[in-house]
């Protein structure tokens, strides 16, 4: 079983405090999924009728796809037509070409400062993290909640818990040759441990631990993937990011105190080699996944609570290199996927003739950390100059409607 | 090429995203060497109480 809560204080106080929040107003969620490695945002929406797209992708240029309704020089990744649909629908926000200024090309750094939600490298909390410091509560560890087995840096705290769970269908004990009755007995057996009396400290604290684990285990249950009927087809297969997206989505229908949820897409996105075989099946599983989320929530009537950021920590150089692929560059695309977004695309994609920087690589027309303090302005109704520093210098987009 | 040049094209062409993506630093789980100067992960250091289940969990 892997759940891990983070940052927690007092593990006896989680019963009451997840059952107080779980009758708490229906608070906005925000999902973020993370496109690991610098995903190429000219595939995602490549410049088909750009004139210097060809000449700096002779071997990757892509053709055809859903032509992109805000700019005729751009069309969709033909993976992602399930996002052009929503995004027809005016469910999507796109952002062809968001970074940051002086734009570093380490994974590391500049995944950090996407996690920090500040060019900080000695930050040590999530911008998420942050906000959930000045609005969560100690005793409600769902708060913040990574689907991914390990707390994903964006939802690090410095004093309220959070937690991380492999998926909602991994969470739960398991024993080589228990089932059936014996199994139910052996998870009554721990949860009554908490209960027991104990002679010290640490074995009061043991007991609790047990009873904490097995009252979690019972709220989730209930979303082990296993179990569900979800209302829409997920993408079928071991990928877990369907699944947890599936599980994610019932989660949320069935009230649990979620606010800020953290995955990771399908796939790996750092195409240096092989970049068309690699890339198409990893979107199209991501694609397909964030459209039955969409989908899901809206049958369960919660999708105008639940807004979902897709992110990626670099675009790729313009020009591709000897190998198939592109190497890191600067400007990534990013998207906004809800009921409630604006559904206008921030920032402009900047064309291949004047758009690039002097490494060659696609300069940013919107800054992340605009994004992030519209975000916690508009969506999740909270002063963002109280959590990122340096924030009054940064335009907000209207990411809301 | 001057080191500060080679450390720039390191990244750019990323001679170790493989073993980087392997080793992906976690937080709370310490940091592998993979990058000069890479900045601390956020999270690092938190107190985790892993919750008694994880140890109950065996196959």
């Amino acid at each position: 079983m892997a759940l891990t809560v983070y940052g927690a204080g007092r593990l006896d106080i989680f019963d009451e405090g997840i059952a107080a929040a779980a009758t708490m107003p229906k608070n906005p969620i925000l999902v973020t999924v993370f496109l690991q490695g610098g995903a190429d945002a000219l595939s995602l929406l490549s410049p088909q009728a750009d004139p210097l797209y060809r000449k700096l992708r002779p071997s990757l240029a892509i053709s055809g796809g859903t032509a992109f309704a805000e700019d005729d020089r751009l069309f969709w990744h033909p993976a992602l037509d399930p996002i052009a649909q929503l995004h027809g629908e005016g469910k999507v926000t796109v952002l062809p070409a968001v970074g940051y200024d002086h734009p570093d090309q380490s994974h590391f750094t500049s995944r950090h400062f996407w996690e920090v939600g500040a060019t900080d490298s000695r930050l040590l909390t999530g911008w998420l993290g942050r906000y959930l410091d000045v609005v969560g509560s100690p005793d409600n560890p769902l708060q913040g909640l990574s689907l991914t087995g390990s707390l994903e840096p964006a939802l690090a705290t410095a004093k309220v818990p959070v937690a991380a769970i492999d998926g909602p269908d991994q969470y739960d004990f398991w024993s080589p040759g228990v089932w059936g009755q014996v199994e139910d007995r052996m998870l009554e057996a721990i949860g009554m441990l908490g209960n027991a009396g104990a002679h010290d400290a640490a074995s009061r604290t043991a007991a609790k631990v047990a009873g904490q684990s097995a009252t979690l285990r019972r709220q989730l249950q209930p979303f082990g993937g296993k179990k569900l009927t979800p209302a829409v087809p997920y993408p079928a297969g071991n990928d877990s990011f369907p699944r947890s997206l599936q599980g994610l989505a019932a989660m949320i229908a069935a009230g649990l105190p979620l606010r800020c949820v953290a995955l990771e897409a399908t796939g790996e996105y750092d195409t240096h080699a092989s970049q068309a075989s690699e890339l198409t099946p990893a979107l199209t599983t991501t694609a397909a996944s964030l459209y039955a989320f969409q989908r899901d929530l809206e049958a369960r009537g919660v999708a105008d609570r639940v807004l979902t950021l897709v992110w990626t920590e670099f675009g790729r150089r313009a020009e591709e290199n000897g190998s198939g692929g592109t190497d890191h560059g600067a400007a990534g695309t990013g998207f906004l996927i809800g009921t409630k977004v604006a559904g206008t695309q921030v920032g402009e994609y900047p064309g291949l003739a004047s758009g690039l920087d002097r490494d060659g690589n696609l300069k940013a027309t919107s800054d992340f950390r605009g994004v992030y303090a519209a975000l916690l302005e508009q969506w999740l109704r909270f002063d963002a100059e109280r959590i990122l520093p340096h924030i009054s210098k940064f335009k907000r987009p209207t990411l809301v409607k | 090429m001057s080191v500060g040049r080679e450390r720039e094209v390191s990244r750019i062409v990323c001679d170790e995203c493989t073993r980087a993506g392997a080793l992906r630093a976690v937080a709370g789980r310490g940091l592998p060497s993979i990058e000069p100067g890479m900045p601390t992960p956020a999270g690092t250091g938190l107190t985790r109480r892993g919750f008694m289940a994880r140890s109950l969990a065996w196959r």
